[in-house]
């Protein structure tokens, strides 16, 4: 019956869309305040998934959109993603123009299909691709996609609105699944569905209508200030690859995801004697996990691998052990295995990794939320978090790739949720000091630079170059319009967190005044170390700082005994809730002044109003003004 | 007697075998496991120790079939090397075309050598760790990663791969990402075929005539030319390349393909029962191929009735032959879009594309060439291999090379070339990534025509003029006209996202002198790439007019903010600027009462040898008016220049850079 259910929706669909009425789609028949702020407008989605069984899902989506300018052509293109787990069925389609009329249907051989990626190096993803090329505006187009997805873990999220700028006139989701099952679900920005039964099966619904076009978000929007609605579901029980599991709470996830793995840390014995041989005679347990991390590091190197299941079980530590490569889940597994050997026990833990703005709160609603893992040395006090596939970190140090958000830890008795470190002010500390020697026509620069955390992971890739790279580099990074490197020398330590330790002594010449002996040099060499921000726009909505920060910079003017300064630079003293800004003047003499600039950053959500002091805060410290002026001495 | 001939031939092959394809022995791999570094790479994160590559072409069953065998031998010095995205040598992919019959790749076989406590430890490649991925219907991809490689590692890979032979063009890429010790290829084909080779390389080639002459000469760059008669008869060809350092990519090189070192072998020729072919070969063959075999003839000089409604109402509206032409190339550069087919003859017609509205960027200039020559304007496609390729050469079309076609019109013997796959490409001008040397004319007789860097010239003009003082301040009035080809980008760059706009303007009026202060900006022409682009900023000069008097900046608006031509320790290529830079900025002072200049100076001029580039720099002061104006110029006369002048060319820069940050001094009387 449920089959014949889905039958009938989609050969509804498709007779729909063979058959659509002319001018049913016609452009001018779009309300006017849907067409406001619009790139696109999606006239009618319907996005309908049936769970015939936990180990079966059949999904049809149809979509029409109506393409109003250049700028919505994106919905032009369809791409729709596939794996052994997630099959694609069938895709139709058909463009219409202005009036409604169809110009073109697609054919079968149309559409293109191609290995993607997804950034693994080996993976079973593929992508099918069509794009409607038409350049008369408006346009709509029109198209099904049917799949069926091998599995219920991970249920697909309803998201009516895909993009900025782009309205929706009427979409509509149902989930229809058998008694026996469970589905949870999590409304944003979206009434909660109505559920409903119906030749025994439940029914769950949605629907979004009348959605205005929003336009893109100012920057700095907090991460949580979700603009768009979005419906998250899970089935309660779920199969993967022929694994059972619950998804009733994150305990539970954890559960699924540790018996999935376990078993899995079994050593070869040469491996073992290497653990002993190395801690053995280890003091603490910290020199122990150092030594461990060290070999992972030097005999092991990421590689990603992610077909079917095994985008979630790891592989054997034995064949990590062999083979000397894994993806995040196997080089955390065969850490934890060497770890286990030397008697030190630590957890797997799932994280949803990647940049600032992508740090979810897991909450109760337990979903597949995640996207890496890495390890943690449990501990009452000062737990330890290693990521296994860096090179370049020290344990117990986390980047901005994992640091600062909640993260399921896989323990024996279930997922438990855990916040990974926050980095301090401390940690993340640009401290730089530029000597300017004036003589003559030329002006030396005696530059140190110290960045530490997140200024490292900026700067540590050059670090790792060789020297002639890193010359050019060099020769590139300041402001002055023409200068040239005299001597430089670059490294990192570590103590506790990265600092790059950076000198530099440079030369360039002075800009002079014709009909005058006043000369100008650029003392804040520097590119703005905050990105500045617009200062035209009037802010609505709160801004978030994702990081605690501290700039601490110190700039010393010598001038030769045949000058004497103009005009001292400004100084400044800003303080708010978000930070401060500080620029101090010490006129030591006629020739030499200090100038000493403190910037510090609290992470946090500000609300809208305080917007125009964080810009002029970005503003004053931007230093592209930040000129001197001397002339001769009388 | 026939039977013996293969064997015969096989034992001379093993004999004629290079000391470098032999197995790896033990002194081999520990000279090189113990090597911290090599002197033509001493920075290098990889050195590719040995590296040989074999093609044979045959004929089988009527079918043409290529065989490809691969040996490498690669020593891993950084990390880099095993762990960027981008040129991970031990993770190895082997894509294979999709035929009917022949595709395989076999004989995968994968070694990593280690030295671990003196002693050498193998690590081999697994078959279950082997991995095979469809790419839809172009073929699959075999990929498998180098079991326990790191840094100090050796690794060691082989396979053969067959497939349909279906290009016309083998390339043996000589200089890649990590220099090379020895790398070999062997060019193998039956005499059903006829190729020519092109090489790009900069050793002279010593002859042989076996390979392992050639591979014990100390010479750099070995050849070796062989016929062997069996049941077929093959011709061979095998070159031998030693000490292959990389070529580093350096800014002011307008194509970095032209610098690899590579050989090209072109199929020129079959020869089958009805007979021997010839082909491709010169570029008057690839002009008939185009316009007759491939019919783009018949496309743009066609009946093309269907065009009629186009071009009879544009040729209604001006009788001009060049309004003509330009109202015809806005009505395809607006109306028709870019597809994703990368095909470079007219796949499906130009009929096709004109009723669709869309096509490929070939396609959708062969419609513009046939609209203009069905609007009576003497069209033809150009051929056009971009900085994307290497660059064509005159004396051989190496056709592997086209990746674009223009469009060339002839009126009243001035030619004009277009290029309407873009939005806010102008008329009469191409790309930049177009001028990249010669471009082949295709019409009935066909001509060719070189496209130099040195024939884009653009012209910017900045104008400022500050008025209005008052005790501390003055209006600042500054406008900025781009030249084409900048205006073109910026157009594209601003589309791509409204951020991008405001981005540039903040960056601009940040470039600003100190003193300036902008409160209001205005775009004429932002959407039109058929008008100018101009960009007035207007703001606020502020001066202390207590201190040493009004320093006026020599220049505003600067074109060059920072030296172009930064410092390096040694400059390996030729400088090539990618057009002539040209631009005029004037300074218009209205001075208060009771202000003079201090002094006005000398007019300065920087120049080049043999006038390259030259400066100009020039105040003059009515003291009637009270007018102040400070005319500068910046003069483009030749784009390329040799590796030895690059410091001469950044001091240039400099001298000019110091020049237009200087200021004049207003003094009260």
């Amino acid at each position: 019956m449920k089959f014949v259910l889905s039958i009938v929706w989609a050969l509804a669909v498709s007779t729909e869309c063979l058959g659509g009425s002319k001018g049913e789609y016609a452009a001018n028949t779009i309300p006017e305040d849907l067409k406001q702020a619009a790139d696109a407008v999606v006239r009618r989605s319907s996005t309908r998934i049936d769970i015939i069984s936990y180990s079966e899902v059949r999904m049809y989506e149809k979509h029409v959109i109506t393409i109003l300018n250049e700028k919505g052509k994106k919905f032009a293109d369809i791409i729709e993603s596939s794996d052994k787990l997630n099959e694609i069925k069938a895709i139709k389609g058909r463009l219409i123009d202005a009036e409604g009329n169809t110009i073109s249907q697609i054919k079968r051989n149309d559409i293109k299909e191609r290995a993607s990626s997804g950034g693994n190096f080996i993976d079973d993803n593929q992508v099918k691709f069509y794009r409607f090329s038409y350049a008369i505006y408006p346009f709509t187009v029109e198209y099904e996609v049917e799949r069926v997805i091998h599995h219920t873990f991970g249920m697909p999220r309803w998201r009516p609105v895909s993009a900025y700028n782009t309205s929706v006139e009427n979409a509509r989701l149902e989930v229809t699944y058998p008694a026996y099952a469970t589905v949870r679900y999590k409304a944003s920005k979206l009434e909660d569905p109505q559920i409903t039964t119906r030749d025994n099966v439940t029914v769950l619904s949605d629907s979004v209508v009348r959605f205005r076009a929003v336009p893109p978000p100012p920057p700095m929007l907090p991460k949580n200030e979700l603009l768009f609605p979005q419906l998250l579901l899970t089935t309660e029980n779920f199969e993967l690859g022929g694994t059972k599991g619950s998804l009733r709470n994150w305990n539970d996830f954890g559960k699924f995801y540790y018996e999935l793995n376990a078993g899995r840390q079994q050593l070869p014995n040469s491996k073992k004697a290497d653990v002993h041989k190395l801690t053995d005679t280890c003091g603490s347990t910290i020199s122990k996990i150092n030594a461990l991390y060290n070999y992972l590091q030097q005999e092991t190197r990421y590689v990603s691998i992610q077909l079917g299941i095994g985008g979630w079980q790891t592989a054997e530590a034995s064949t990590v052990a062999s083979r000397g490569y894994g993806d995040c889940k196997a080089l955390s597994n065969y850490m934890m295995s060497l770890l286990q050997e030397a008697g030190i026990e630590s957890h797997v833990v799932l994280v949803n990794a990647g940049e600032s703005n992508d740090r979810p709160t897991l909450g109760d609603f337990a979903y597949n939320a995640f996207n890496h893992a890495i390890l943690m040395v449990p501990s009452d006090g000062n737990s330890i978090w290693i990521e296994c596939t860096s090179k370049n970190l020290q344990a117990g140090y986390l980047s901005s790739f994992t640091d600062d958000r909640e993260v399921l830890e896989v323990t024996p008795v279930g997922g438990i949720i855990r916040k990974t470190p926050v980095n301090s002010q401390e940690s993340n500390t640009l401290a730089r000091k530029v000597e300017l020697v004036e003589t003559g026509n030329t002006i030396s620069y005696h530059i140190t630079e110290n960045h530490g955390g997140i200024w490292w992971e900026r700067e540590q890739e050059i670090i790792n170059e060789s020297e002639e790279p890193k010359e050019v580099y060099l020769n590139r990074k300041y402001r002055i319009p023409t200068y040239s490197v005299d001597s430089f020398s670059m490294a990192t330590v570590w103590r506790p967190n990265p600092v790059t330790q950076e000198k530099v002594e440079i030369s360039a010449p002075a800009a002079t005044a014709e009909g005058a002996t006043r000369q100008f040099a650029r003392y804040d060499i520097f590119r703005p170390a905050l990105k500045l921000t617009l200062q035209s726009e009037t802010r609505t909505v709160p801004f978030e700082i994702t990081e605690n920060l501290k700039i601490t910079d110190t700039f010393v003017i010598h001038l030769s005994t045949n000058n004497k300064l103009d005009k001292l630079p400004a100084i400044s003293d800003l303080k708010s809730s978000f930070g401060t800004l500080k620029i101090e003047v010490n006129k030591i003499d006629e020739r030499t002044v200090e100038l000493r600039r403190y910037v510090t950053l609290n992470k946090g959500v500000y609300p809208a109003e305080d917007y125009a002091k964080y810009a002029k805060l970005c503003n004053d410290l931007a230093a592209a003004k930040n000129d001197i002026s001397f002339s001769a001495a009388k | 007697m026939r039977n013996l001939l293969p064997v015969i031939y096989l034992v001379a092959l093993l004999m004629s075998l290079p000391s470098g394809a032999q197995q790896l022995d033990s002194t081999y791999l520990t000279q090189h496991l113990s090597s911290a570094s090599y002197d033509i790479g001493p920075d290098a994160s990889a050195i590719v120790l040995f590296e040989r590559t074999e093609v044979e072409i045959s004929e089988e069953y009527a079918i043409y079939a290529r065989k490809e065998t691969v040996h490498r031998v690669i020593r891993i010095l950084k990390s880099d090397a095993i762990s960027s995205t981008a040129g991970n040598l031990a993770n190895i992919r082997v894509f294979v075309p999709q035929d009917d019959i022949h595709h395989a790749v076999t004989k995968i076989k994968a070694t990593t050598y280690n030295l671990e406590n003196g002693t050498i430890t193998e690590s081999k490649l697994a078959a279950q760790d082997i991995f095979k991925k469809n790419d839809g219907k172009a073929g699959y991809e075999i990929s498998f990663s180098m079991p326990n490689a790191k840094v100090g590692s050796i690794i060691e890979y082989s396979y053969e791969m067959k497939a349909k032979f279906t290009g016309s063009t083998e390339t043996w890429q000589i200089q890649e990402l990590y220099p090379k010790l020895v790398t070999e290829f062997q060019f193998r084909y039956t005499d059903h075929f006829a190729f020519t080779s092109i090489a790009n390389v900069r050793q002279p080639q010593k002859e042989f005539t076996s390979e392992i002459d050639a591979a014990k000469s100390p010479d750099e760059f070995c050849h070796v030319k062989r016929t062997d008669r069996f049941d077929q008869v093959f011709y061979s060809s095998f070159w031998s390349r030693k000490n292959v350092s990389v070529v580093s990519s350096e800014p002011f090189v307008h194509n970095m393909n032209n610098m690899e070192e590579r050989i090209e072998l072109q199929l020129t020729g079959t020869r089958s029962a009805e007979g021997a072919k010839s082909f491709n070969h010169t570029w008057e063959k690839i002009n008939k191929q185009f316009w007759d075999t491939e019919g783009l003839g018949k496309e743009i000089t066609g009946n093309n009735n269907y065009m009629d409604d186009v071009t009879d109402s544009i040729k209604k509206l001006t009788q001009d032959q060049l309004e003509r032409a330009k109202l015809i190339y806005s009505f395809v550069r607006n109306n028709f879009s870019i597809d994703n087919s990368r095909s470079y003859s007219s796949k499906k017609g130009v009929y096709e594309t004109f009723k669709k509205r869309q096509g490929s960027k070939y396609e959708i200039n062969l419609l513009l060439t046939a609209l203009l020559f069905h609007a009576d304007i003497d069209a033809s496609p150009v051929l056009i291999s971009t900085t994307d390729e290497v660059s064509f050469i005159s004396s051989f079309p190496v056709i592997s090379r086209l990746n674009f076609i223009a469009c060339l019109i002839n009126i009243d013997s001035n030619l004009h070339i277009l290029d309407a796959t873009k939005k806010y490409n102008t008329f009469g001008t191409l790309p930049s990534y177009c001028y990249n040397g010669f471009a082949w004319v295709l019409n009935f007789k066909g001509y060719g025509i070189e496209l130099m860097p040195g024939a884009l010239s653009e012209k910017n003009v900045y104008a400022t003029r500050i008025a209005d003082f008052t005790d501390s301040t003055a209006s600042v009035d500054i406008m900025i006209k781009p030249g084409i080809l900048t205006a073109q980008k910026l157009r594209e760059y601003w589309a791509k996202n409204e951020n991008n706009e405001k981005q540039f303007l903040e960056q601009t009026e940040m470039a600003l002198p100190a003193e300036i202060s902008i409160t209001n900006h205005t775009i004429l022409g932002r959407n039109n790439p058929d008008t100018s682009l101009i960009i007035r900023l207007t703001g606020t000069f502020s001066f202390d007019s207590h201190g040493a008097g009004i320093a006026i900046p020599v220049q505003v608006a600067r074109h060059f903010t920072t030296n172009p031509l930064k410092a390096v320790s040694r400059r390996v290529l030729p400088v090539e600027f990618s057009k002539k830079d040209n631009y005029d900025s004037y300074v218009t002072v209205s001075l208060p009462p009771g202000m003079i200049p201090k002094q006005i100076p000398q007019p300065v001029e920087e120049k080049l040898r043999d006038d390259g580039m030259i400066y100009r720099n020039n105040v003059t002061y009515n003291p009637d008016l009270k007018i102040l104006t400070i005319a500068a110029k910046f003069e483009t006369n030749s784009v390329d220049y040799e590796a030895s002048q690059y410091d001469e060319l950044r001091n240039f820069f400099q001298k000019v850079i110091e020049t237009s940050n200087t200021s004049i001094v207003l003094n009260n009387k």
